[in-house]
């Protein structure tokens, strides 16, 4: 497995379009105000300790130089269909983890099995070395496709394992730009090197739970006997176990499981007309992915985050699978309805969708006026594909049509 | 100055561009934007994006210490400038 990790993607995109900003603290930002959080730092910028999450109040007192840039999703999504394309050219099989992350699997590649580096009549010790031989070809063949075909100044690290996991945490050791190489001879030199929150997913409270357990390193970890993790961690003690020794358990698909948009405010607000439309414009865009992956939903979140820190949020289910934004928008306000603190200013509001049936199974309705309904979104779907994003919308959005743009995260491409 | 002055404008241009038969990019080789010129340095990247079904290909280029951000509209075949900023 090869994972490829771009290094401080977004800022990198930046730093490629416009040659002034190479070499320059770039941060980039969803909306260019001081509560806004940096998406992205360049490798300037880190080293000023400026990372992903920094204040871009805080990034400006560690440096003053600064330069932010606001996130330009179309970019970010061509940049990342460019590379797929120069990695679909060295592997076959090649997964795309998130805007700027992908594996790429050799372990079905011909080169490398039987007549291959892996043959079984070639001694042990001289198929490892032309292994990691080639791997480091193909490495340097990635960072050079990148450089000719998508753009001279983005850099990636690259890492080299086993399993997804090996591999993924195998590209975080030598950034940026570097290379690194995990197999069963170097395995326990490479977790020595780590802190347990470098290993992909253990955070802090997975972190407190080894510590009961006296682990603190990722070698303890890796030492670990199986019986223990189980007792901690149940069935999950098994998958670690099995994930730290390069045993591929994470070689799986995950299914959507929710829809929905979040905006942060650029000014904190309690008004109830201006959160209406705000959430109006985000059920509207959580509700045309709906329609466009043929889904329906009948369970719908309302989350909102004030500006003291405090949250809430509700959740309901109903009966009826919906993709409407008329009535999915109803639903929602039901819920807003019923929030705590409605003097509270608000700092982030987001809305979801889940527990999906696909359209095309659906129960058709014997009384209501269903057909209409589906044409109706099915035209206005049609004209906002034809001339852009909320060409039609409702009334209400008129003057909101600036607020809650097209907005990237990490993991997802759409 | 700390912040990055966007500058985000929409303003028609006048560009001229040389499509060569072996070059794999569009060179643009001069911007005039109302009366003043720019020599094009360099290309620093290049992609294409739709609203709706129209494509526009966005083009950054820099002119000594000026970086402007160009799209070109394949449906009306216009160019417009989007983006300007000096640098120190």
């Amino acid at each position: 497995m090869m994972h490829v990790d771009m290094n401080s993607f977004f800022a990198s995109c930046e730093q490629q379009e416009n040659p002034l900003l190479r070499k320059k603290p770039v941060g980039v930002v969803p909306s260019i105000h001081q509560s806004s959080t940096i998406v992205a730092a360049s490798v300037e910028a880190k080293k000023f300790g400026i990372k992903t999450g920094t204040k871009v109040r805080d990034a400006l007192e560690m440096c003053p130089n600064i330069i932010f840039k606001e996130a330009d999703p179309a970019k970010y999504r061509y940049i990342n269909k460019k590379f797929m394309e120069v990695f679909s050219e060295i592997c076959p099989n090649v997964t795309g983890k998130s805007i700027d992350e992908a594996v790429l699997n050799f372990s079905r590649d011909i080169r490398f099995l039987q007549g291959g580096y892996l043959a079984k009549d070639t001694p042990l010790e001289e198929s490892r070395v032309k292994h990691k031989d080639k791997m480091s070809e193909l490495a340097e063949d990635i960072r050079k496709a990148l450089r000719d075909k998508v753009g001279d100044y983005l850099k990636c690290s690259i890492g080299v394992g086993t399993n997804y996991f090996l591999a993924k945490v195998a590209s975080n050791v030598n950034k940026p730009n570097g290379f690194f190489y995990v197999d069963y001879t170097n395995i326990e030199t490479f977790y020595d090197m780590l802190k347990l929150q470098d290993l992909h997913g253990v955070a802090s409270k997975n972190e407190a739970r080894l510590n009961k357990r006296g682990i603190f390193t990722p070698l303890e970890f890796y030492k670990t006997n199986l019986q223990t993790l189980q007792f901690e961690f149940d069935t999950f003690g098994t998958y670690w176990y099995l994930r730290l020794r390069g045993h591929e358990i994470d070689d799986y698909i995950t299914k959507r499981k929710t829809i929905g948009h979040s905006y942060h405010l650029p000014k904190f607000t309690n008004c109830d007309v201006e959160i209406k439309a705000i959430a109006l414009k985000l059920t509207e865009k959580a509700c045309s992915r709906l329609r466009k992956h043929k889904l329906k939903a009948r369970c719908f979140s309302f989350f909102i985050l004030y500006s003291d820190g405090t949250s809430w949020n509700k959740s309901h289910r109903i009966v009826n699978y919906l993709d409407s934004t008329s009535e999915i928008y109803k639903e929602l306000i039901k819920l807003f309805n019923q929030r705590q603190y409605p003097n509270k200013k608000v700092r982030i509001l987001g809305i979801s969708t889940s527990y999906f049936a696909k359209k095309d199974y659906e129960q058709k309705d014997l009384f209501s006026f269903v057909d209409n309904k589906n044409n109706f979104y099915k035209a206005l779907d049609t004209i906002n594909q034809t001339f852009g994003d909320f060409t039609l919308m409702p009334a209400t959005l008129l003057q909101y049509k600036e607020t809650a743009p097209d907005r990237i995260s990490f993991g997802n491409k759409e | 100055m700390p912040y990055y002055s966007k500058n985000t404008i929409t303003k028609g241009i006048d560009v001229i561009v040389v499509f060569k038969a072996r070059a794999i990019k569009t060179h643009i080789y001069k911007v005039k934007c109302g009366t003043t010129e720019y020599l094009i340095d360099k290309l620093g990247f290049n992609y294409d994006k739709k609203i709706g079904d129209t494509r526009y290909h966005i083009f950054g280029v820099q002119s000594g210490n000026t970086f402007l951000k160009l799209s070109f509209n394949t449906q009306a075949l216009s160019w417009q400038l989007l983006e300007i900023n000096f640098f120190s």
